[in-house]
């Protein structure tokens, strides 16, 4: 009922008929009155001037006033229009017309004091004149009920015209509600889906209302300003998450490389007199000894433990680097592709872009090797049983990708690996700098490459951008800064 | 044959040591910490001082630099596993094995040689140093 009252398709059809209910009465009441005392008027005139010219004759001299002309002078007069009562009175006597209707009798109360007076539907006027001498007094009755007719007719008429007119003015109100409330509803539907969360549905409609064609204009426009602002704190808010996701990646990386730090410390002092112990008992066995080999077995041991500790100290970014130099890294990818050449199964293809205008990079080209062959075995293993593509580029680096890896200015070189494979969805694709974080079956990878790519990339200055959705692939981006370029010598 | 000043916190790493270096016929001493260290080696005067950088109380450093202060005739090798001054300080971007070991040499070590190291580096390295003539440093 609440919402019934509210809607502009019910209130002005209302308004309007509660407005006619009020006016057409008194509308209706005042044109009948009008009417009826125009046609009265016009009836007491003609009565009035009837009468008068009437009198006027019968004291003409030249009228015939024997009885019998006086009698043929009232039956004259009954053939005129609406007589229906003539009567004279004269020396006391009375001669009345032979057409006289019997129901007519001269009122006794005189003449009528106003129209529709007595039961008779009849209209008295007597008019004083002068016959031959002597006094005399014509008396005539008029009918009313031509007029009343007419009166009736017109006051049928007034009514019709007024139910047409007021059935005609409830449709157009009808029809001024809707379409004044079609756009309305309209946009209030669209608003509605865009409050649901439609952002795109457009709030424009279209109206012969300057006024509803103007505030749809401004809605819309509102509407793609608000589409436009929410756009942009999704970006933001997107951002703000990877962002966020970098940072968490970050802390738990320098949590771990913590541990490593102190780790490696502990590890590497218990593998000095394991091995100065190990070499020593060497020299006291002989070489024929059965405990010579089990001893070389523990001095082997011991290097595979060391080059454990390079690597997880790597990731703890902690990596002991050879001093940096500005190097041609196309030379050290391309040592790295040659070695990764003999992992390839023949249906996996490779194929290399690599710019020869790339500038030198600060780096050490042992890690480099690493890095690529790090990077291909990774892009390898995520190859479909059918095979696929490796593509492997050099080139020097865009700035849109320096920016997004959030590196400062300068020059960088890019070095990316894409392969064709299965791909990461977004949960794999945020551990995978982990150290031991792996996807490979167990014993198939120590877990440690991915994170010890980004401890050598970090530990150079650069960055990595991996773009990648599940059966779209993999691209790995690496940025290294580029060496300055030597002054010239002078 | 020379004589040798071993300082690191480690009994095991400072045993083995003392055996290596004694079976390659010099005489050796070891002491658990720097602070004895930088005593004995007032007492010794030993041609070479092997001492380890971070230990307990006081660290290496500390001895490298009195050391090279008093004696400077004394031939000193910096030993290092890395790590940190565990775990409160621990600064992961920049202090590393090669930072320490270059510290080291910053405050006079002679030479510097990280942990785990096998026999034949660490006897190459000493006669290296013991062969140098007096005041003479490595290159």
């Amino acid at each position: 009922m609440q919402s019934m009252r509210r809607s502009l398709q019910v209130v002005v059809p209302l308004v309007v008929v509660a407005a006619h209910a009020l006016l057409l009465p008194v509308l209706a009441i005042s044109l009948d009155q009008m009417f009826r005392r125009s046609e009265v008027n016009l009836f007491t005139s003609f009565v009035e001037d009837f009468s008068r010219r009437r009198a006027l004759w019968l004291a003409h001299e030249s009228l015939d006033a024997s009885d019998r002309g006086l009698q043929e002078f009232l039956d004259s007069t009954m053939t005129e229009g609406a007589i229906v009562f003539a009567e004279l009175i004269h020396d006391g006597r009375s001669i009345r017309a032979t057409q006289v209707r019997s129901d007519v009798q001269w009122p006794a109360s005189g003449p009528d004091a106003a129209y529709g007076y007595g039961v008779d539907h009849a209209f008295f006027v007597s008019k004083e004149l002068t016959l031959r001498g002597r006094p005399a007094t014509l008396r005539l009755g008029f009918d009313e009920t031509v007029t009343d007719n007419q009166i009736r007719h017109a006051r049928h008429l007034l009514l019709q015209s007024m139910v047409v007119y007021l059935l005609l003015t409830c449709l157009l109100a009808i029809w001024l509600s809707r379409k004044l409330s079609r756009p309305l509803v309209e946009l209030r539907d669209k608003a509605r889906h865009i409050a649901s969360g439609d952002f795109a549905r457009q709030l424009a409609t279209t109206s012969t209302i300057l006024e509803v064609t103007e505030m749809s204009a401004h809605l819309e426009s509102m509407r793609r300003e608000f589409v436009a602002v929410n756009d942009r704190l999704q970006r933001q808010l997107q951002a703000g998450i990877a962002l966020e996701g970098r940072l968490r990646v970050k802390h738990r990386l320098e949590a771990v490389g913590t541990l490593a730090g102190g780790l490696a410390h502990e590890i590497n002092n218990v593998l000095v007199p394991i091995t100065l112990y190990t070499e020593t008992a060497l020299d006291d066995v002989a070489a024929d000894h059965p405990a010579r080999s089990n001893l070389e077995r523990a001095q082997r041991a011991c290097q595979r433990a060391r080059n454990i500790i390079e690597k997880v100290l790597a990731f703890g970014r902690q990596v002991d680097v050879a001093p940096l130099r500005p190097i041609d890294l196309a030379t050290a990818v391309e040592e790295g592709l040659r070695l990764f050449d003999a992992l390839r199964p023949a249906s996996v293809q490779l194929r290399t872009y690599i710019d020869e205008g790339c500038p030198l990079a600060i780096a050490d080209p042992t890690m480099i090797v690493q890095v690529v062959i790090n990077l291909c075995s990774n892009a390898l293993h995520a190859m479909p049983p059918l095979g696929g593509l490796i593509e492997v580029g050099l080139r020097p680096a865009r700035a849109d990708e320096v920016q997004r890896a959030g590196l400062g200015r300068g020059e960088f070189v890019c070095l990316s690996v894409r392969d064709s494979g299965s791909g990461m969805d977004a949960a794999t694709r945020e551990r995978i700098f982990d150290p031991f974080f792996t996807t490979r079956p167990v014993g198939q990878g120590s877990g440690l490459g991915l994170s010890v790519i980004d401890g050598i990339v970090a530990a150079l200055g650069g960055a990595i951008i991996v773009d990648t959705e599940v059966a779209q692939g993999a691209t790995f981006t690496l940025l290294f800064p580029a060496a300055k370029p030597a002054a010239p010598v002078t | 044959m020379a004589q040798i000043l071993v300082i690191d916190d480690e009994p095991d790493v400072r045993e083995s040591m003392h055996e290596v270096l004694s079976r390659s016929g010099h005489a050796v001493r070891t002491a658990p910490n720097a602070l004895d260290g930088i005593g004995m080696c007032r007492a010794l005067q030993p041609d070479l001082l092997i001492t380890d950088i971070i230990m307990p109380e006081s660290h290496g450093f500390e001895a490298i630099t009195q050391i090279r202060n008093d004696f400077p005739h004394v031939r000193i090798i910096a030993i290092s596993g890395g790590g940190n001054f565990w775990p409160a300080d621990y600064q992961p971007e920049s202090v590393t094995t090669t930072a320490y070991l270059a510290a080291a040499s910053r405050f006079g070590a002679d030479a510097v040689l990280a942990k785990p190291f096998d026999r034949a580096t660490l006897l190459a390295l000493v006669d290296k140093l013991v062969s140098l003539p007096q005041g003479g440093r490595p290159n």
